[in-house]
């Protein structure tokens, strides 16, 4: 049976475990014998951490995942579980650390603002979906953001005549993860969307953004499928699906078709 | 497709580089025909990184080569003229006739359309893969012009504000504050649905195990737009105004027809949870508080001390539910009792306390604030919801009598019909004495969930599987670099069981279709 105040040594013990093992996977270079070390740590911060969300779980006797302090300790659960399941899976070591800098960041608000602990969510928003769904948009939007970088240094590099390959497949290898998750932000969006308001569509602005969003990713995907040498128009569309992104994320609620948006939560 | 003059060889290249059936040799005479699968492969970018600077010139120079629209095999340009097509067509539609809007037919025509939009790719493929119409639907480029058409669609509905007529003349008449159900959505909808359904036959008969991936996202994707958009048919979704103690068996649909439903729900009351008020400082003149920040304005809760604007607050006493009496303020738990608190406050500067009751009132009591100087009160905001729910008593025609909670995302099921909380009266918040209950039932929802789980999947395979596979057939280029026809037949083996099997007599046609030299020119001009 865990409470709150045992949080702050938990926190601690798993930040502190999972940041030692993203320097150690640094320092490892390129030897995977040598990351032993950082595979060990990563799952210690784990393992505390989940000891200390059964506990919690024990000790509320639900599932805690009414308050925006409760949701933050799944954020910070399941970020760094893709954030190395993509380090292992791609070797993109970056994302690793990412992940585990987010973690961190939601556990220290835990810790540095106790108060927002109980402030709980709004009725629509206590969902089991909620959290998935959020996780899975923020993943996306940073892999495809990267991507969107690597796009607009193809496009320079293009210009001056000297873009190499490996920029692509960089590219590629960013969209495709990147899109997975927001193949999977769409469903769970879905989903939740089915049992908070009835339907798993409601051509909501927020919901035609992010479909639009997917779409011109799909669109890049294909274009790099179906001939790799047409570098200029997948590099373009690259970085305008950003673009759109960037309108789905913030810039819906300028917009006149968001005017009743269920999603304008302030 | 950026500059105009790259969107012009497109289309040449990527049909070259796809056809590997008898239909090559009407573009051999160009000498590409067979040889453009090449153009897949990546053994000759380094050459290109290198030499982009010329791109634009050999462009020129090939200009004459590029194959006229709608000259076999068909690429881009036909794609995207098809597309256009289908939306002028669907606007003109729009423009002519009256608009109402379109909507899906409901069962058993929904389902007679989505057994064509299924048996039409099926027939095509199963009697003529080899028609040059049908092989180009199957492929990228007919793909693209698909996804643009909707997507355009889509796009107007992500700008102009639906559901509501603008006012705007054409835009009313266009339909573009109506675009699920205008003719060019459904239109471009219907046209990606065949596109998509010929790409996934294409890929899919015969089934190989390594194109599992692939049609867990073409036909996963297929299956939820076309159960989507014909099951929106039957969807049917109705809304119950129940008031305590009355027995509702139907719904209102938003036509406003009334719908006899095979459940009926009688509320016994309508609980609602809430946060605890909130606290601030009201500006008199502006009418508003100082602190505008929902968060940083105080909780209130007994015995709480806190500071706003330099004032030190004591909140002394917090009745969650309270009637007024006389001056003061009593716990009490009648119909429309508010919360209410007795506030001490400290001046900033001279140290003067001010104590006296606060309260945001309800439908039934006067809000109060406790004057602080001329221009500032302490004042009380209205608590918000934690959660809310019906509990009611459900019959059902099939013999259930039983009483239950229907809260915000949990919706009951019963007798095919989704129950969910939907509104409440909220000028009496959490004394409603009414609740709204949506009621849903989409028969076709079990369909479009396989679908949903199809895409999950095909999400796990393309994060697990990625781009690996292009990669590895890179390495293998590599190897073979400069071997044209060695690289060549690797490539059919590898096309080969993906796209269709290369023509029996395509090796023999060969050479006099294209010499190696020509094949390297010509694709420095597709590489760009
Ligand atoms: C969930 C959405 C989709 C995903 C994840 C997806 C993914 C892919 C991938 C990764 C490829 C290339 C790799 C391979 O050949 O296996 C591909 C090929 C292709 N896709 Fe998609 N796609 C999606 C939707 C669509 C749509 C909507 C269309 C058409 C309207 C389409 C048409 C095609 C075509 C024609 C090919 C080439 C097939 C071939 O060369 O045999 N895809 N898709």
């Amino acid at each position: 049976m865990l409470t709150w105040s045992a949080f702050p040594f938990m926190a601690a013990a798993a930040g502190g475990l999972w940041t030692v093992s993203v320097a150690a996977m640094y320092a490892a270079g390129w030897k995977p014998r040598a990351e032993v070390p950082a595979h060990l740590l990563f799952w210690a911060g784990m393992a505390v951490l989940t000891i200390f969300i059964l506990g919690l779980w024990g000790s509320l006797d639900r599932p805690p995942m009414r308050t925006l302090g409760e949701t933050r300790l799944w954020y910070a659960f399941f970020i760094p579980l893709i954030g190395y399941l993509t380090w292992r899976r791609w070797d993109l070591k970056w994302v690793q650390a990412y992940s585990i800098l987010m973690a961190v960041v939601f556990l220290a608000v835990n810790v540095f603002n106790p108060e927002i602990h109980d402030r709980a969510l709004m009725p629509a928003l206590q969902s089991p979906w909620f959290v998935p769904h959020v996780i899975v948009y923020m993943f996306a939007y940073a892999l495809l953001g990267v991507s969107a970088i690597v796009a607009v240094k193809g496009l320079w590099d293009d210009r001056r005549g000297i873009l190499k390959k490996q920029i692509l497949h960089l590219a590629d290898n960013m969209v495709y993860i990147g899109f997975a998750f927001l193949t999977l932000g769409l469903v769970f969006g879905a989903l939740w969307g089915k049992e908070a308001w009835g339907h798993y569509w409601n051509w909501d602005p927020k919901e035609v953004w992010a479909l639009l969003t997917w779409v011109v990713y799909l669109a890049y995907i294909h274009i790099r499928a179906h001939r790799p040498g047409l570098v200029r128009p997948a590099l373009w569309t690259l970085a305008l699906a950003f673009v759109v992104l960037l309108v789905c994320w913030f810039g819906v609620n300028y917009l006149p078709s968001a005017q009743d948006s269920v999603h304008t939560y302030s | 497709m950026q500059a105009s003059g790259h969107s012009s060889p497109d289309s040449a290249p990527d049909q070259a580089n796809e056809d590997h059936t008898p239909g090559a040799h009407t573009i051999g005479d160009r000498g590409t025909g067979d040889r453009a699968p090449r153009a897949h492969a990546t053994g000759n970018r380094p050459t290109r990184a290198h030499g982009t600077g010329n791109c634009a010139n050999q462009n020129q120079s090939y200009g004459e080569r590029i194959k006229p629209v709608w000259v076999f095999p068909w690429g881009y340009r036909e794609s995207f003229i098809i597309a256009a097509a289908i939306l002028l067509v669907g606007f003109a539609l729009e423009w002519v006739t009256p608009g109402e809007g379109l909507s899906a037919p409901s069962w058993p025509w929904n389902g007679v359309t989505g057994a064509i939009l299924l048996i039409i790719p099926l027939m095509l493929h199963l009697s003529i893969p080899k028609n040059r119409i049908v092989m180009w639907l199957g492929r990228i480029p007919a793909s693209l012009g698909a996804i643009a058409a909707v997507t355009f669609s889509v796009l107007l509905m992500g700008l102009f504000l639906q559901g509501s007529p603008s006012g705007i003349a054409w835009v009313d008449r266009l339909g573009l504050t109506r675009m699920t159900t205008s003719w060019p959505f459904l239109m471009s909808i219907t046209w990606f649905l065949f596109v998509l359904g010929m790409t996934t036959v294409r890929r899919s008969i015969p089934l190989k195990g390594k194109n599992i991936g692939f049609l867990l996202n073409h036909l996963g994707l297929w299956i939820v737009i076309a159960g989507g958009i014909l099951g929106s048919g039957d969807l049917q979704r109705v809304t119950m105004t129940l008031q305590e103690g009355q027995t509702v068996w139907y719904g209102t649909d938003r036509q406003g027809n009334t719908v006899e439903l095979p459940l009926a729900l009688e509320l016994q009351r309508f609980h609602m949870e809430e946060y605890p008020p909130k606290m601030g400082i009201l500006h008199h003149e502006s009418e508003s508080l100082i602190i505008r920040n929902e968060r940083d304005l105080v909780e209130v809760e007994a015995g709480k001390r806190g500071e706003m604007s330099g004032w030190e607050f004591h909140i002394r006493e917090f009745y969650r539910e309270s009637g007024r009496i006389a001056d003061r303020y009593e716990p009490v738990r009648d119909f429309g009792a508010a919360p209410a608190a007795l506030v001490e406050a400290v001046h900033p500067v001279d140290g003067d306390t001010i104590s006296g009751w606060i309260s945001c009132g309800s439908f039934a009591m006067e809000h109060r604030f406790l004057r602080l100087d001329d221009e500032h009160s302490v004042a009380m905001t209205v608590p918000q919801s934690k959660r809310y729910m019906s509990i009611a008593r459900l019959y059902t025609e099939s013999g259930d009598n039983r009483v239950i909670d229907i809260e915000v995302n949990e919706p009951y099921k019963a007798e095919g019909w989704n129950l969910y909380q939907y509104s409440y009266d909220d000028r009496y918040g959490k004394w409603s004495p009414t609740s709204v209950i949506e009621a849903v039932r989409d028969p076709w929802l079990p369909l479009v969930y396989t679908g949903f789980v199809m895409l999950l999947l095909g999400a796990g395979y393309i994060f697990w599987v990625g781009k690996e596979k292009a990669e590895e057939m890179e390495i293998e280029e590599k190897q073979i670099e400069g071997m044209e026809i060695g690289g060549k037949q690797i490539e059919d083996k590898q096309h080969a069981d993906r796209r269709e099997p290369p023509a029996p007599d395509r090796t023999g046609e060969q050479p006099e279709t294209s010499g190696p030299s020509t094949v390297r020119t010509e694709r420095e001009v597709y590489e760009c």
